[in-house]
């Protein structure tokens, strides 16, 4: 096979990088490999620093079936060498792909979505994931104005679907704020962020789909815009079917694990953090800041919020999960200072 | 073993010290890991093959949110057991 690197390859790699003869290289590779090979028989494991650990594992007798004739066969009991992989072998092998994280598709087993629509669709587009188009653009592009986002847009494919969802939300905000300030400078904001929010929007079209790791993170403007839009709004939120806090924590924020701060906010320590009942009526804090540059009275109170969560699941026994949130609460706290 | 035991013995039994002996580990380690991450498989003889391959992305459950999670592609190293190795340690197996 073509993507195949044969031993003598190898060796002939290890000689040049090293400086050593290819027969010294040689006979380091045999003398490792021959290595490997007696600890696995003496003590049944072996490694390899920074590169993965063998081990032998009993194989249990099964039925199976000879795939030339289909007649059925037993195979009996036996030992096979196994290969874990250690933790630099497996980042750098996966190097491409460790931007990409996994998605809640919020449906039960085989049962339809019963989630919004804009988040649904960023699930699907998820299907289609771009690895190579790193995101370094779009760090240049985080600090930039809306205006100046505005040239960028043939290339930001990732802001459409965010963007629909922001176009309502930036919508409602604005009509709330038209009617409740005077503020020219604010309104025109606003009007100027609608304006290009429904631009985006006829984009959508044409735009093909990328993942959504790509969106997400070009967005933090927007997404900060709309979290403290709507958090001003002192939002009552309905919990639909099948949502969870961070689900509901990623809508009102943009991020995800913000999500001590609704339940710090609606409950105590009595409250199992894992429970939620649809149909439940949530207030959404407010972030005095965005969700992209908190101040420092929002991470004393993620800081709260998470001690909170710890506590309530310390309550309900979850140790594990307990000490995870107490981390969070540390982090947060130290951020606050 | 450690490293550093593995690394006295190979340095005995090559007549090498034990820096360059490092120096040999750690580009072959260093070299077996770019090779897998460039999609290259290799074999060493008697021990068994390595090749990379892309899980594609999937549907899943998680019991903890009791909903389906779509699981993002991912890069693996498979391993392979040569057929002498095999044979070797059932041997072993069969002498108990």
């Amino acid at each position: 096979m073509s993507n195949k690197v044969t031993y003598a390859e190898i060796i002939e790699a290890l000689s040049r990088t090293t400086g050593f003869s290819k027969q010294k290289s040689e006979a380091f590779a045999k003398a490792l490999i021959a290595e490997v090979k007696a600890e696995l028989q003496e003590t049944g494991k072996a490694s390899i620093t920074n590169f993965g650990s063998f081990k032998v594992k009993e194989v249990a007798e099964r039925q199976g079936q000879n795939p030339q004739t289909g007649e059925p066969i037993t195979i009996p009991a036996h030992k096979r060498v196994t290969f874990t992989p250690y933790k630099a072998l497996r980042e750098e092998v996966n190097a491409k792909y460790a931007h990409l994280e996994s998605e809640l598709i919020g449906e039960k087993k085989g049962k339809p979505a019963t989630k919004s629509g804009a988040a649904s669709a960023i699930f699907e587009e998820e299907k289609l994931p771009d690895p190579d188009l790193e995101t370094d653009d779009v760090v240049k592009e985080e600090p930039k104005s809306f205006k100046r986002k505005e040239h960028a847009r043939g290339n930001n494919t990732g802001l459409i679907m965010v963007a629909v969802l922001v176009l309502v939300i930036v919508g409602l905000a604005s009509a709330w704020f038209l009617l409740r300030t005077d503020d020219p400078a604010q309104t025109a904001m606003n009007a100027s962020a609608e304006t290009e929010a429904s631009s985006q929007n006829e984009i959508t079209a044409k735009q093909e789909p990328v993942s959504e790791k790509k969106a997400s993170p070009q967005n933090p403007e927007l997404a900060g815009q709309t979290s403290s839009e709507t958090a001003k709004d002192g939002n009552i939120y309905q919990v639909k079917e099948d949502e969870w806090y961070w689900v509901i924590s990623r809508n009102a924020y943009g991020k995800a694990h913000f999500w001590p701060l609704i339940f710090e906010a609606n409950f105590n320590r009595d409250t199992h953090p894992d429970s939620l009942e649809t149909g439940t009526l949530l207030k959404i804090p407010a972030l005095s800041g965005t969700s992209d540059n908190l101040t420092a009275e929002d991470y004393a109170r993620l800081a709260s919020g998470a001690a909170l969560v710890s506590s309530a699941y310390e309550n309900f026994g979850k140790l594990d999960k307990a000490k995870e949130y107490a981390r969070y609460a540390d982090k947060w706290n130290r951020n606050s200072q | 073993m450690t490293k550093t035991e593995v690394l006295k013995k190979l340095a005995e039994q090559l007549d090498l010290t034990q820096a360059d002996t490092e120096k040999l580990y750690d580009s072959f380690v260093d070299g077996a890991t770019t090779l897998l991450a460039m999609n290259k498989g290799f074999t060493l003889p008697g021990l068994g093959s390595f090749h990379s391959e892309v899980r594609a992305e999937h549907r899943s459950y998680n019991p903890h949110y009791k909903q389906m999670m779509m699981i993002p592609p991912k890069k693996v190293v498979h391993f392979n057991q040569s057929s002498t190795l095999k044979a070797e340690i059932n041997e072993e197996n069969d002498e108990q």
